[in-house]
């Protein structure tokens, strides 16, 4: 109860409500931008959040990922293209409502479906976050290596079509977390480490500017290829009534459901995210509908059903995947790995010490997640016709702010000093030409990032695990719990190599 | 850089491998204190390691390449030139950061950022560079000018409100205010007027207006957010006042 209070105390405070409501207002006009995506749009308020207290940081950065999960409906049911993936099933039943005149009902189900994803997944991550964590009390060094592992081979094997580019960018990322002092004998891992080793590189590279080149300035260059491409702002027609009757809402209980279930337990599974998520809800609630009874339309027919399906999902996924990230300090997917990566630069570390030390951020946590909801619905709602007319804003416009944010974040994070400012900066835009390049070559991000969060873990315990077992590398296989991970990252991998044996 | 995402970019990683692992055995093997023993796997583990996995992955890559996929088209000539300019424009900023300074330097930046990208998008219409580079001279000049009154505006009120005991003016909230005020007062009544006008212009002069009002506007907003709210230090270069 001390805990609970003290976090309420945290969160019920004008800088908090302050940040979160603004980070919900930008993370909807992020995710109704085609082409920026909830991951850029917390990587590029990272460093924002860095002057704020906890609670008013991540609380910005939870609004801006539930604001850009709900936000990047708009332009599928406008305009046919998703803001980001979380809405590609939006698209059919949206489009078809707004070739109909019926784009305001389309908009309001998906803000609607939206608060009722997000916080049906709120109480799932108050229920399973604590059970979850209280089992990692089994973990020692052994566990946890073994379970960066899992994180990275299940991430590597769904992030891309292509395992072995999973895997080559989850080494590269654990390769780049070596860099700098090592931990335990304080020599330096550095080529040409007398030449680096009065730079700032001897401290390794700062996780904040990797994240915010890598999806940000990454995102930019890739952008300038559309810009001669770059369509007339489209005409929006006059939006008709927005929210459909609650006994509609009512009639979808199953739908609304399911799609939790499908959204929160995606969400759960590291790698996955909402994208997977959105298509499975989808067709689960074609399945449902498509006996026309019960009062609801056919999913894929242009209906309310079509929509609320894949919004209640993708919002599902917010909380599902917070919950390995603050139970084991596995992400669920990118965005949650980027907000992984802000609770360690707080110095929060996930895991039962958290819930057990450290309970009243948790429970900010599940204060501010609760907030965004209400402040994603409520502007969206009340704005839902303005952030309508962010679809109109024009590429030219648009990149070059978000590039010179994303230089001016990275520089922010040692804004105190100048040279390393303007280091952090180069490490930035290295890194946003390095993403690029991945980006062009089909090699996936997100493994790449992991292996930078969870390098530190791995190697760490690795190294522990084999130094208290007197250089035993096979205890590993002799610890039950180890065996189960490694087998599991195992089994992770196997899909992608079987399907392509098939083929 | 389409060619990257088949054998030719394997063969890049089984370089890049290689490197890690010769970088790998370039360093120091050293064991944690207290392991007398010699039991930690030392220092060099996880480059090693990961430099091997790198190099399994990429040697499978090139032994057991995936069908041919549809690629996508090259990039266009004018699209490279818009990237390696973006590019070139990006590594001038960091390197002329520190000399030229947050202000000045941020709206040129984004001043040609705004032209290049906003010609891209253009198309085959006409563009002439001459009006470009007057906007840039008032691009800059511009900057200065909103600086200097936000700036002296809240310095001058912060002197004051200190000698006098008057916390507002002295406290960090009144200075961001005034900044805003001082600078807001002169930007948006001339944005809105120059706006007008360029929409009178031809296609080049108004992105020229556009650009500098943009420009202005984003240096503006980063140097409140970042400087005045979050004391981020930016290096004040040329407008050292």
């Amino acid at each position: 109860m001390v805990d609970f209070l003290s976090a309420l105390s945290q969160v019920l405070t004008v800088e908090t409500i302050f940040w979160t409501a603004l980070g919900a207002i930008l993370g909807i006009i992020i995710g109704a931008l085609p082409g920026l995506t909830a991951t850029m749009g917390i990587a590029l308020l990272l460093p924002v959040s860095f002057h704020l207290s906890f609670a008013a940081g991540f609380g910005m950065l939870l609004a801006v990922y539930c604001g850009a999960v709900s936000g990047a409906s708009i332009p599928a049911i406008l305009l046919g293209i998703p803001g980001n993936p979380n809405a590609l099933a939006t698209i059919y039943d949206g489009t078809l409502m707004t070739a109909r005149g019926q784009a305001g009902l389309a908009l309001g189900s998906a803000v609607a479906a939206s608060v009722i994803g997000g916080m049906l997944s709120l109480f799932a991550l108050i229920l399973f976050a604590p059970v979850v964590a209280r089992f990692t009390l089994l973990f020692g060094p052994a566990e946890k290596a073994t379970l960066a592992l899992v994180g990275l081979a299940v991430i590597a094997s769904v992030s891309s079509d292509n395992l072995a580019k999973g895997v080559v960018t989850g080494a590269l990322g654990l390769f780049l977390s070596s860099l700098g002092v090592d931990p335990f004998t304080n020599s330096i891992r550095l080529p040409f480490a007398d030449f680096f080793a009065q730079s700032p590189l001897v401290t390794g590279l700062g996780l904040i500017p990797i994240l915010i080149g890598l999806y940000g300035i990454s995102q930019v260059f890739f952008d300038l290829e559309r810009l001669g491409a770059n369509p007339a702002p489209p005409t929006l027609e006059k939006l008709g009534g927005v929210f459909p009757p609650f006994r509609k809402i009512r009639a979808m209980w199953r739908i609304i459901l399911e799609s939790t279930g499908i959204g929160t337990l995606i969400g759960a599974i590291p790698g996955t995210g909402a994208s997977i998520a959105v298509f499975l809800a989808y067709d689960r609630a074609k399945k449902i509908t498509a006996s026309g009874k019960h009062g609801l339309g056919k999913v894929g027919t242009g209906v309310v059903e079509g929509v609320f399906a894949p919004e209640v999902a993708n919002n599902a996924v917010t909380g599902g995947a917070l919950i390995p990230t603050l139970a084991l300090g596995i992400p669920g997917d990118s965005s949650t790995a980027i907000l992984l990566g802000a609770l360690m630069i707080k110095g929060v570390v996930p895991g039962y010490q958290l819930f057990q030390q450290k309970m009243n951020l948790v429970y900010a946590v599940f204060l501010t997640l609760f907030l965004s909801n209400i402040f994603m619905f409520a502007f969206q709602t009340k704005g839902i016709r303005w952030f309508a007319q962010v679809v109109r804003v024009r590429l030219p416009y648009l990149l070059p702010f978000v590039l010179i944010l994303s230089m001016i974040g990275a520089y922010a994070v040692s804004g105190q000093a100048v040279t390393t400012a303007v280091y952090d900066m180069s490490i930035c835009l290295g890194f946003g030409l390095l993403g690029y390049v991945l980006k062009k070559a089909d090699y996936p991000l997100t493994p790449l990032v992991l292996g930078v969060i969870l390098g530190g873990m791995l190697e760490e315990n690795f190294r522990r695990a084999v130094k208290l077992s007197g250089g035993d590398y096979l205890v590993f296989f002799k610890k039950p719990i180890a065996l189960a991970f490694i087998l599991l990252a195992v089994l992770s991998v196997l899909p992608p190599v079987l399907k392509k044996r098939k083929g | 850089m389409k060619g990257l995402s088949g054998r030719t970019g394997a063969v890049v990683v089984c370089l890049v491998a290689l490197l890690v692992i010769l970088h790998g055995f370039s360093l120091e093997q050293r064991r944690m204190i207290g392991d007398e023993e010699g039991h930690d796997p030392g220092t060099r583990a996880l480059p090693l390691a990961s430099g091997a996995v790198m190099l399994a992955a990429g040697l499978y890559q090139i032994l057991r390449p995936r069908p041919a996929k549809e690629r996508p088209p090259a990039q266009a000539g004018g699209v490279r030139v818009l990237f390696l300019a973006t590019l070139g424009a990006s590594v001038a900023y960091i390197l002329l950061l520190e000399w030229v300074g947050f202000v000045l330097l941020t709206t040129l930046f984004m001043y040609l950022l705004f032209v290049l990208n906003g010609r891209a998008a253009m198309g085959g219409a006409a563009f002439r560079i001459s009006p470009a580079l007057c906007g840039a001279g008032v691009a800059a000049m511009a900057a200065a000018v909103l600086y200097t009154a936000g700036r002296l505006v809240s310095r001058e009120l912060f002197y004051l409100g200190r000698d006098a005991g008057i916390g507002f003016l002295s406290s960090r909230t009144g200075s961001v205010l005034f900044f805003i005020l001082a600078s807001g007062l002169l930007f948006f009544p001339s944005a809105m007027a120059a706006h007008r006008w360029g929409r009178k212009r031809s296609g080049t002069e108004d992105l020229v207006v556009n650009s500098v009002i943009l420009s202005n506007g984003t240096t503006l907003f980063l140097f409140v957010v970042f400087r005045m709210m979050f004391r981020v230090t930016f290096p004040s270069g040329l407008l050292f006042w």
